[in-house]
Order: structure tokens, then sequence, then C-alpha cells
């Protein structure tokens, strides 16, 4: 039996929400927990996160981190898989740097295939 | 070649070559070889590139070329030329005639190009070709400079005792190419690296580092900068007519006042008009500063399959910015596009 199947109702319906998500936008590098609530509608953050965990760990998202530039507020398309790894200065959609220090570190879902 | 000249060539093939690019070059020798693969990863078709050239099949001058080529695209910051006027369009036009102020006349015997310098010391010139395509009356140059200076390259810090800390840095040499380009239709390209470390003062030094050191052939007063003012506004206002061309990403304007709003989406792959709050206010402006736009692939072609994104008016109003690695035929595409605005 999969985790899918051994979820609770909410949170099995959370999973399959955003398993037909995932798979009807395969052309998005990645999933933001944010902005997918507010494409998905009336879902439950938590039962969200929850789904977001259960389908990490079944390999079809990889977590990454993101920033988003204090001067733009446009993500930035790089992944880092730690915050370690971020340094300390990055460059925005218009080329200018900023300091990572003043940035929003963005948890993201990277779709697993691309 | 020496082992880690080898090494040092396929770290640089990695870094400049798009998988596709790589593919091409394998699938030219497959017939040859059929251990040959020509599918998989960058890494994969790398390492199938290595064993092919370890097997003699595919010769190490075409590995060479194939890094020539690809290194000359993307990455880079691009300011447009105009001809100040129609003699100087027709003076342009003589590739041979730009070469021998540059190099003397025998030049083709006397330089030898295309020359190859993994690690070049100082402004080494590289290559001065002529190029034309079959069925047309285009033609173009391409004048190559590899430029390799010493930097400063930060490695991290280290905490010595509570008071004392350390930091690293590492001498080394970079590897950049600078190019000239000329378009029979007049138009003269400046092709800059982009890179980590620059800032607008410092890509700004190079352009004119980089005309100065052209200028016995190309001389400064024979041109005019494109100013692509005209060119961003008329992307902004055909967006949506256009749209199976191109799409719109942030976007900065100037208003009557010299003042400035700059309209940023959310995400890279959101477009500037997706929103109608920023659709109905963009309206409202008629001169965009700055803008980013991603051209999409043409239909039916196959030398790219993926949006280009390029950022227009940064440092200069006559430049454009691309980011990425790309092809030959990416960059031409995007050329040509801004001339139809």
């Amino acid at each position: 039996m999969s985790r899918f199947d051994s979820a609770s109702s909410d949170y099995g319906n959370a999973i399959r929400l955003l398993r037909d998500f995932v798979r009807k936008h395969s052309d998005r590098r990645v999933f933001e927990p944010r902005r997918v609530a507010r494409e998905l509608g009336r879902i439950e953050m938590t039962a969200l996160a929850y789904a977001f965990d259960a389908l990490a760990s079944d390999g079809l998202l990889v977590r990454v981190f993101r920033i988003r530039p204090p001067t733009t507020h446009t993500l930035l398309d790089q992944d880092f898989y730690s915050v370690d790894e971020i340094p300390a200065e990055l460059r925005d959609a218009f080329n200018r740097p900023f300091c990572t220090d003043d940035a929003e570190i963005v948890q993201v879902f990277r779709n697993a295939r691309t | 070649m020496n082992t880690a000249e080898r090494e040092r060539l396929f770290a640089l093939l990695d870094a400049a070559c798009t998988a596709q690019q790589i593919s091409d070059l394998l699938r030219e020798f497959k017939p040859l070889d059929k251990e040959i693969r020509v599918s998989g990863n960058s890494e994969e078709l790398l390492q199938s590139v290595r064993r092919a050239v370890d097997r003699g099949t595919v010769p190490l001058q075409r590995v060479l070329r194939l890094l020539a080529r690809a290194e000359e695209n993307g990455r880079q910051h691009i300011f447009y030329y105009k001809p100040r006027t129609r003699v100087h369009a027709v003076k342009y036009n003589d590739g041979d005639s730009v070469a021998q102020s540059l190099f003397g006349e025998n030049w083709a015997a006397s330089e030898k190009f295309p020359r190859f310098y993994l690690e070049p010391h100082g402004m080494k010139w590289a290559d001065f070709r002529v190029e034309t395509v079959d069925g047309t009356d285009y033609h173009s140059w391409t004048l190559k400079v590899y430029n390799g200076r010493v930097i400063n390259r930060f490695l991290g810090e280290s905490r010595i005792n509570d008071n004392r800390f350390s930091r690293e840095y590492e001498r080394v040499l970079t590897r950049e190419v600078w190019l000239v380009r000329w378009h029979s239709f007049g138009l003269l390209e400046f092709r800059i690296p982009s890179h980590d470390r620059e800032s607008r003062r410092t890509c700004l030094g190079d352009l004119e580092i980089f005309w100065d050191r052209v200028a016995q052939g190309i001389r400064r007063e024979d041109f005019v900068e494109w100013d692509l003012g005209p060119v961003r506004n008329a992307l902004v206002q055909n967006a949506e007519k256009r749209a199976s061309e191109y799409r719109l990403g942030n976007a900065q304007f100037v208003d009557s006042r010299d003042g400035s709003a700059q309209f940023n989406p959310a995400y890279p792959e959101e477009s500037l008009f997706d929103a109608p709050a920023r659709r109905s206010a963009v309206a409202l402006f008629r001169e965009c500063s700055q803008l980013v736009v991603y051209w999409k692939p043409p239909k039916g072609q196959t030398a790219f399959n993926e949006e280009i994104r390029t950022e227009i008016g940064g440092y200069k109003s006559n430049g454009i910015r691309i980011g990425a690695r790309t092809t030959p035929e990416a960059v031409n595409h995007v050329t040509l596009r801004l001339r139809e605005f």
C-alpha cells in the first residue's frame, strides 16, 4: 500500500490534488507552496505542506531554496540545495548585484524530472 | 596536449557548450564509430567525446573548433552600432580591407587564424573570419580576441581565534572571449563577456578598451550607437499581438518628469502582462528604459529549443545582455528580431 493510500483523507486529498497539479504543470520548473495554494484555491496550508513533504519523499519533487531579491522581488531561477550554498552576493533580473542577507530565502520544490 | 591541458579543455567545453552542440559533434562522427553515444546529458555526452578522442575517431582539432565557436555566444553584453553613412556601410562590408588595416596586407598568411589559447595572458588576437550564407547576399565578418587577466578569487573566511580571522583568496587567470561582428545589412556588434564580478563601470571600461584595441581597423567615428529605446517601446506595445514570438518579463519605465517605475512579475516564467493591474499601469507610460524579453524558438528550426532571455538597455541604451550560454543561431535570431521593431 502506497503512502498516498494510507494517508488520512484530508491529507490524502491534498496529496492527490498536488500530484495532479504537478503533472498538469510539468513545464513548470519549481513549485512554491504559497503560489500553489493560491492557484489551487481552497486548500488547507497544513495539508498542502504535508502533501509537498510526501511528494518530496516519494521522489516526485526535490526540495530546494531560491532567492527573492529585495530589488525586484522576482524569484531567481538558481537552485540551492542548502542555505549554506547561497553566496553573499547575487544579481537580480536586471543584473544588479544585491546582498543576499537582505533577500528572502524561499523554500520551493523542483520537479524531479526537469 | 598534456593531461592538465586536456582536463582544462573539457572543463571549458562543459562550461561553454550546450548539450545539443556536443551531440551535433558526436552525430557527425557516429558513422565512423558505432560506439559513439549521441544522447544523454552534457556530462554523458562529454564522456562520449573523451572516449571518441581517445579512440582517435574525433580529432582533437575538431573539439577545439567546437569550443571556439561555442564560447562566442551568450554570457555576454552586446552593444550595437550603425554605420554613420552609406559610405561607411560599404567600407565595412569589405572584411578583407578591415583585416588588412588591423593585421597588414598579407594577414591571412601572417596571422594564421584561427588561433586558440587555453590560458591566454593579456589580449591575444584569435580570429578574423568572413562568412557568407548560401543563396543570399548576406555576409558577415567576426574579429575575436582572447583576454586573460589575473584576478583574486575569494575562497572563504576562517576563524583563527576569538579575535582573529583570515580570508583566503586565490589568484586565477580569466579566459574571456571578446568579439566584434559586422553584418552586411549595416550593423556592428561589440560583444563583451558578462561575469559575476562585473559592474557598469568595469563593463563599459572594457568596451572602451576594446574600441581602442581595434581602432586601426574599426574607427569609432564611422559609427553611431543604435539607440534601442524605440525598440523597447515597440516591444512593449506589440507584446500581446506577437505573443508567439516573445514575452516580456521585468520592465522599467520613465515618466514625463524623469521619474521611474519598475514592474516585476513574481516569477521568471510569468509575463509582464499576466496581472491585469500591471498591464493597466504599464499603459500609463510611454518610455521603457529597461526590459527583460524572453524570445521563443521559432517553429520548425532545431538550432535552439529553449527561450532566450535578454535584458535590453541595462548598462547602455544600445546594449543587451544574454545571461545564459547559447548558440550562434539564437544570438542572431535576437539581433534580427530587434531590427524588426
